[in-house]
Formats: structure tokens, C-alpha cells, sequence
């Protein structure tokens, strides 16, 4: 845990107290975001060739939303005060809003799904027994009622919620960034760009995520790849990608010309023990590359097996690249000493209790409880469908 | 020293402990070291102004300060309320600085720079206990905050141990404790100086580098000197937290 | 489709919300301890009265110099008027609390390493003139090299510094030996005239 120390750093900083944990949750918090706006992308802004994956990302959201509180209860000092952000939240604390903003928003979401798949579960429950069934009898709050209207209403209310849901998901993330942002005694972290970045580098790993979980459930089930879908996909992605690349360096950028005295203990930071994972890993490796196939495969249409190869590979790097970010911000800015004469580093081990088994098991966890409501919640059907299907 | 008496002293230590605001329990009775402070029946905590001075110029980097202070509150290893910097500068500017574990074992050995030394001094570093204390602002739960009195404390029974306040304070005093699992930081001494005595560190200090008083106690020493042309500074004024703890002759090497 | 929709489970969705909000709500105020709240700023005072009090249970486990006199009398009154009059107690021989709570078993120590390195590792924390200490003024403290200190004094360089020098009263000794040797050369003087 503390590190190796290179200059001078107070004695208390030779711990780095927030550890892979926070990297991980803002990671999370940022695919839940992210999911969530590609849905909202068809639910709000009808773009129709979103439609195939707009119910997916939804509960790829959840799936993710689940486990966004897991690495913070690991990581607090006293997990079983956790709820004292809630009882007792202090009103100038950016932290504080947490607990509220974190169930508001898991409550929209889950509504949302819920409105979503009544019409689904009311048709699906004649051919479906036991456990199951009782669930969706559960889950339809008991209206099983099929009727145009009654369906339209669900419709209008899963809009509505989609549209709040916008700017919950934006606040849910953009307030993450804004944790960081505000903090004055860490320069390279108070930025007020630092919410603007964490939103749109949130948006890269939504939609990356939902590539790649779309291709790969398609590809193992052996089912043909909506290609107007995945090629809209990677528009979108491209057009965020463009835009967080340039916040990312912008920010990096001002500091550079402003050359301010934070600047030169910057300048150290970002060309000594930051070098291999800013400029190396996170800008050019997996930032320029996708950047450039994202580039291609949009401007020039490429399609079939082209696109789903280059998008899937595109993808894995901009998950990696958001973790880089990530990374970046939340050890970078521990690694730099308060005392502007040192630097602190930070590897974590394997097994400790906020190592890198804890996060791997995080990370893969939100996998495992997707494929659960997979078994629950079909997540390629259409209401309209479900007919066909029955046949 | 007879039996008698040692248990009377130890009877005395135990049977004080309790959380009476005003009269607050002494193991035994000593002549008080802030006079000020019982000046009234009951205690005004509106009435105190208290400030903690450290004179760079009398510092010798003995480290009796860290070790009364990590005795005072049982500090686990590692981990400091207050430590003690010693700065080399060059000739030619170059700034050295150096903490080996806190000072907690002094400064036994001369740093070696081949290079010729223009100064070399210590700086002792402790809780800036700020006007506007960013740690406070932060805090998620209201699990730190600031007394009336002027003093930044913590709620270790409501800390929830997330380090928020390990990050936001500029000073670095913070750190989240071993064995308690929550923030801790140094406290001046608070439950010492509500029963009239000085902080550990400063009835430590040898040489009288750092000193303690109410600024709104005429005679005191801390007052006197605010009155004269000796050189104050604070740590980081740009960072707007307006500390309490007062260096007198810092030099602006100083972070 | 001017039928009218099915709202139940919509309806049931908003009372259990309802319901869930205002037990939570309910909950929270047997949480809450009373004291809590914001007593002067929001920014800075949100907190509970109560943890002040907390603080202020913590017993001292220094005292002060006083607090020796009563029972190690002949020891405070060397060392008050000597030069290490400004030096505590426990710093050399422990806090208070360890050893008035101890009931007799530790009478104060000396930090480890013990005997004659531990004096040299005490006085030379402060008297190292090596690390370039500030004040230069001796009359703040006065720092030697070591162990040039020794040779200039002619004594042995496995000399701990408490032969020669009484570590309650630094002086006191070597004032007595001045006054002795002063008091034989009086003499010699006197006996050859």
C-alpha cells in the first residue's frame, strides 16, 4: 500500500488513501451514465436505429448500478456508518448528495425498466410457470392489462422518465467529476472542466460498453448483428470520443500555457511517474488509435464483418483508455505531494483488501448479475414481437 | 513516595473521566499553565481567541515535540499529528527537505550536500486549524468541524473513514487512523487546553520554538508578539483557508 | 382509443414509493442524534454538540513539571534553577499517566537504547551542533560538535556525557569543580606568600 516516495512528501502522504477502489467507482458510475444515455438517445431523441440495443443498455445500466456502492463500502473506513450520508448529510459537501443523487437515480432507472417490460411480462406470463411467473405477476404490480391504452400510457411514462432520467444521469456522474474538481489542495484536480470531462469520458465507456456486450451476446448466440445499429453506435461513439479527447487535453493544455506555479509540479508529475500512463497509455495508444478506426469506419460506412471486428477492438480500448483516465486523475492526483517537492507511488498488490482481485471481482460481478436478469428481463424483444414469437 | 499516595494519585486519574462541560476533571491539581482560561466561572468559548505561534528561529529539530505528541494520543506508527521539516538551502537556491519518520528520533545525523549550504533550519508542522478549514467544508456526514472557540475537531463516532478531508486538506495533517478507521488529525490539544494547560507539544518544546496562548489574554506571550514588528507568516495564504497557526521568521522556501 | 387506460400499477408504484419515503423519513429521526445540526455555519458548524464533549473526556497523559515536584522533590528543585529548566520531564522519563497509573510497576524509564547510549541519544538531540540547528545564540542553547567536544575537554571519547555532567543540572558539577580548583590555586597562592 505505501509506496515507494521519490523528493519529499509529508509523512502522512506516504499512504495513498484512495486506492483502486475509487478508480473503479467512477469507472462504474461512468458505464451506468453512459448506458443510460444510449437508451435515452431512442427513448428521448427517437433515434430509431438505437432501438435494438435501447432495452439492453437499460439493464446494463442496472446490472452496473447494482454494483456502483461496492467499491466505496470496501474502500470506506467504517462501511457500517455508510449510512450516515444519508441521516446526517453536511449541506456543503460535495460527497454528501451521494447517497440521494445514487438512489433517485437507481429509482428512475428501475421504474423505467419496470414501465418498459410490463406490456413484455403481461404477454409473456400465459407461457410461463412456477418461480417465473410469479415473479412477472411481481414485476406487472398485478395490471396485466394488454390494451392500446394502457400500453400508450406506459409508453408516455417510460418516456418521461427517460427524459429525467437525462440529466439524473449526467448529475450521478458529472458530480463525480465535480468531487474531484473541488478539491483546492490538489491542483491537478480542481479544474472546473473536471465534471465536463468525467461526462463525456463516462459516455465513451457507456457506449463502448454497450458495443461490446451487444457483439458478444450476438456473436456466442449466433445471431445476425444489426449493422445500421452498430454502425450508428460507433457514430455516436466517435462524436464523444472526439469531444472528450479534446476536453482532456484542453485541460492539460491550459495548464501548460498558463504556467502558473501548479503547472511546474505538474510538468514533473506528467513527465516523470505519469508519463507511461497519460501520454503513453491514456492519449496516445488508446485515445489516437480508436480515434482514427472510429474515424474510418464512420466516414467511409464500412460494413459487415469489418465493422463488428474494428468496433468490438475499438471498444476494448476506449474501456481500457476511460480506465487509464480514471487512473490519471484519481492516483495522479495523490501521487503529487501537498509539500510541491516529491512524488508518491502507488501499486497495489494482488490480495490486499482494496487490491487488484477486489476490483477484478467487481468489475466482472456486474457481468454475472446481467446475464441473472437476462434470465428475467429479454433483452432483444420487442413488445411488438412477442407475438411472432408465441406463434 | 508512598503507597498511599500513589493510589490516591491513581483513584484520582480514574475516577475523573466523565463529560461535565465546565468543570472538567484534572488528575491531579497543577498549577495552570493558561491562567486565561478559568478566568470566568463558567467557560465562554466566544470569549478565547487562541493562536499557535512557531518561531523557526528557535527551532533545533529535537523532535521532543513529536514524541510528547505521539505519547499524549497513543499514534500509531507511521502516522503523525505533527512532525518536524528540516530544511538545507543551497547557495545557489536549491532547497532540500527532509522528514525522517516525523523527526520522532531527532535529527541525529547532518544531512550530506555537496554543496555549499547558505541556510539550514526547521519547521515544525502541525494542524493549520483554518478560519475556513477546507477539511470541514467537505466532510460528507459532519463528522468535523469547527468549535466555537476556533478549534477544528473531529466526531470519531460519526466519521465514516472515507478520507475526503485527508484529500482537501492543503497541509497534509490528515490521516486516517490505523486502528480507529477513522480521520485523525491534531487537535492543539484541546482537552488539555479547556483544563488550562498548554498542548503536549509546546510544554515539550525545550527552547520555546513554539508557543500557545489567547490572543485575548493582554499579557500573554502570543499577544505580545502579534503586537510587535516581528515577521509573521501563514502556510499557503492562496489556498484562502486563513490558518491560526502562525510561523514567526518563515521564509518562503517554506510549503 | 378513447378507452381509458389501466393506471393500477402505476397507482401502486406511487404508494409504495410513498410509503418507503415516509419510513425513511421515520427512521432518520430515531437516528439522528439530537445534538446534531448546524449551530453557527453550515459550512463550518454543522455538527454534534456532543462530539466537543468527547474530545474533552480524553484525559492528559502529560502533566506538567509541577506535578513531579510533590513526590520527586530533590530532582525538581535541580532542575528548575538549572539551565534545563525549560526541559519536561516526561519527555526523558515518560508520559505522567504511564507512570502514576502503573501503581509502581515502570518508575519512569529512560527511551530505549538504555544506559549510556540512550544519554547520548537524548543530549544530542539537542546539543548536536552537526545539523546546522538555528538559534546560533547561545544563549538559546548551546550546541557542541561531538565528539570534538570531548578531546577538547582532554577526557576519553568513550565518555558518556553524564560523567561530567549532571543531567538534571548540566552545570552544577562542573561549577562546583571551577569553584574547588579556583578555591586550591586561592590557596597555593596564599600558602606561598
Amino acid at each position: 500500500m505505501s509506496g515507494l516516495v521519490e523528493g519529499f512528501v509529508f509523512p502522512n502522504e506516504h499512504h495513498i488513501h484512495w486506492s483502486l477502489m475509487i478508480v473503479t467507482y467512477p469507472y462504474i458510475t461512468g458505464i451506468i451514465a453512459g448506458a443510460f444515455i444510449v437508451s435515452s438517445l431512442y427513448h428521448v431523441f427517437h433515434v430509431k436505429a438505437l432501438k435494438p440495443v435501447s432495452r439492453f443498455a437499460l439493464v446494463f445500466a442496472l446490472a452496473f448500478g447494482f454494483c456502483c456502492t461496492w467499491p466505496l463500502l470496501n474502500h470506506l473506513g467504517r462501511p457500517e456508518r455508510c449510512f450516515n450520508i444519508m441521516l446526517t448529510p453536511h449541506p456543503t459537501s460535495a460527497m454528501a448528495g451521494f447517497g440521494f443523487i445514487y438512489s433517485a437515480y437507481m429509482v428512475v432507472l428501475l421504474l423505467e425498466i419496470l414501465f418498459l417490460y410490463r406490456g413484455v411480462f403481461a404477454k409473456l406470463l400465459p407461457q410461463t410457470t412456477g418461480f417465473k411467473a410469479t415473479l412477472y405477476r411481481l414485476l406487472t404490480f398485478g395490471n396485466q392489462d394488454l390494451s392500446p391504452a394502457t400500453l400508450q400510457f406506459d409508453h408516455k411514462v417510460t418516456s418521461w422518465l427517460a427524459l429525467i432520467g437525462i440529466p439524473m444521469a449526467c448529475i450521478l456522474h458529472g458530480y463525480v467529476g465535480f468531487i474531484f474538481g473541488s478539491v483546492k489542495a490538489v491542483e491537478w484536480w480542481s479544474t472546473p472542466l473536471m465534471p465536463i470531462i468525467f461526462l463525456l469520458s463516462a459516455c465513451v465507456s457507456g457506449i463502448s460498453g454497450i458495443i461490446l456486450g451487444y457483439l458478444f451476446v450476438h456473436w456466442v448466440k449466433g445471431r445476425a448483428v444489426d449493422e445500421e445499429c452498430l454502425s450508428s453506435l460507433v457514430k455516436y461513439l466517435w462524436g464523444f470520443l472526439i469531444i472528450d479527447v479534446v476536453f482532456e487535453l484542453l485541460e492539460v493544455g491550459v495548464h501548460a500555457y498558463l504556467r502558473k506555479e501548479s503547472w511546474h509540479h505538474l510538468h514533473e508529475l506528467l513527465f516523470g511517474p505519469l508519463y507511461v500512463s497519460f501520454w503513453v497509455m491514456q492519449v496516445f495508444i488508446f485515445s489516437f488509435i480508436p480515434l482514427v478506426v472510429l474515424g474510418v469506419l464512420s466516414l467511409a460506412n464500412v460494413r459487415g464483418k469489418a465493422l463488428q471486428y474494428l468496433s468490438a477492438i475499438s471498444s476494448i480500448m476506449l474501456l481500457i483508455q476511460v480506465y487509464c483516465m480514471r487512473w490519471n486523475v484519481v492516483v495522479g492526483g495523490q501521487m503529487m505531494s501537498k509539500s510541491g517537492r516529491g512524488f508518491v507511488f502507488y501499486h497495489p498488490e494482488f490480495f490486499e483488501k482494496e487490491g487488484i482481485l477486489p476490483t477484478i471481482i467487481i468489475l466482472i460481478a456486474p457481468i454475472i448479475i446481467l446475464f441473472v436478469l437476462s434470465k428475467i428481463f429479454p433483452l432483444w424483444l420487442g413488445t411488438e414481437e412477442v407475438k411472432t414469437y408465441k406463434k | 513516595m508512598n503507597k498511599g499516595r500513589r493510589k490516591f494519585l491513581g483513584y484520582l486519574l480514574k475516577g475523573a473521566a466523565g463529560s461535565l462541560y465546565w468543570v472538567l476533571p484534572m488528575p491531579v491539581k497543577v498549577p495552570l499553565q493558561l491562567p486565561g482560561i478559568l478566568r470566568d466561572e463558567k467557560y465562554d468559548p466566544e470569549a478565547h481567541e487562541y493562536v499557535f505561534l512557531v518561531d523557526i528561529n528557535r527551532c533545533i529539530g529535537c523532535g521532543s515535540c513529536c514524541v510528547a505528541d505521539k505519547r499524549e494520543y497513543q499514534v500509531p506508527d507511521g502516522q503523525y499529528r505533527t512532525w518536524v521539516e528540516r530544511y538545507l538551502i543551497a547557495e545557489g537556491g536549491e532547497v532540500y527537505v527532509d522528514s525522517p519518520k516525523g523527526a520522532l528520533k531527532g535529527y541525529p545525523e547532518p544531512r550530506e550536500i555537496d554543496k555549499p549550504i547558505r541556510d539550514a533550519f526547521f519547521v515544525p508542522k502541525l494542524c493549520n486549524m483554518c478560519e475556513e478549514p477546507s477539511c470541514v467544508q467537505v466532510c460528507p456526514v459532519g463528522a468535523t468541524f469547527k468549535t466555537d472557540d476556533g478549534f477544528v475537531l473531529i466526531d470519531y463516532k460519526r466519521c465514516i473513514g472515507c478520507s475526503y478531508c485527508v484529500q482537501a486538506c492543503p497541509y497534509g495533517v490528515r490521516f486516517i487512523h490505523k486502528e480507529r478507521r477513522t480521520a485523525d488529525k491534531c487537535t492543539w490539544c484541546y482537552h488539555r487546553v479547556r483544563r488550562g494547560l498548554l498542548p503536549a507539544c509546546v510544554n515539550a518544546c525545550p527552547t520555546g520554538a513554539r508557543k500557545f496562548g489567547d490572543l485575548r489574554d493582554e499579557n500573554s506571550e502570543v499577544a505580545q508578539i502579534l503586537k510587535s514588528s516581528e515577521p509573521l507568516g501563514v502556510l499557503k495564504p492562496d489556498m484562502g483557508t486563513k490558518p491560526r497557526l502562525k510561523y514567526l521568521h518563515l521564509r518562503q522556501e517554506v510549503i | 382509443m378513447s378507452e381509458k387506460p389501466n393506471r393500477t400499477h402505476a397507482k401502486r408504484i406511487v404508494v409504495g414509493l410513498v410509503v418507503l419515503v415516509v419510513l425513511a423519513a421515520t427512521v432518520r429521526t430515531f437516528l439522528v442524534p439530537k445534538d446534531l445540526g448546524n449551530h453557527g455555519s453550515l459550512f463550518y458548524k454543522f455538527y454534534r454538540k456532543g462530539a466537543i464533549d468527547d474530545e474533552l473526556a480524553r484525559m492528559p497523559r502529560h502533566l506538567t513539571n509541577a506535578s513531579c515536584e510533590s513526590c520527586h522533590t530533590w530532582e525538581y528543585e535541580l532542575q528548575v534553577n538549572s539551565k534545563h529548566r525549560s526541559l519536561s520531564c516526561e519527555f526523558c522519563h515518560g508520559p505522567w499517566a504511564d507512570h502514576v497509573n502503573s501503581e509502581g510497576k515502570v518508575i519512569g524509564y529512560l527511551p530505549n537504547p538504555k544506559g549510556g547510549e540512550a544519554i547520548r541519544a537524548l543530549c544530542l538531540r539537542c546539543h548536536n551542533r552537526a545539523i546546522h540547528a538555528r538559534p546560533k545564540n547561545p544563549e538559546v542553547i548551546k550546541t557542541v560538535f561531538y565528539p570534538d567536544h570531548l578531546k577538547k575537554q582532554n577526557v576519553k571519547e568513550t565518555h558518556s556525557c553524564d560523567q561530567c555532567h549532571l543531567v538534571h543540572a548540566p552545570l552544577k558539577y562542573i561549577k562546583q569543580a571551577d569553584e574547588f580548583f579556583a578555591g586550591l590555586e586561592k590557596e597555593k597562592e596564599g600558602a606561598r606568600e
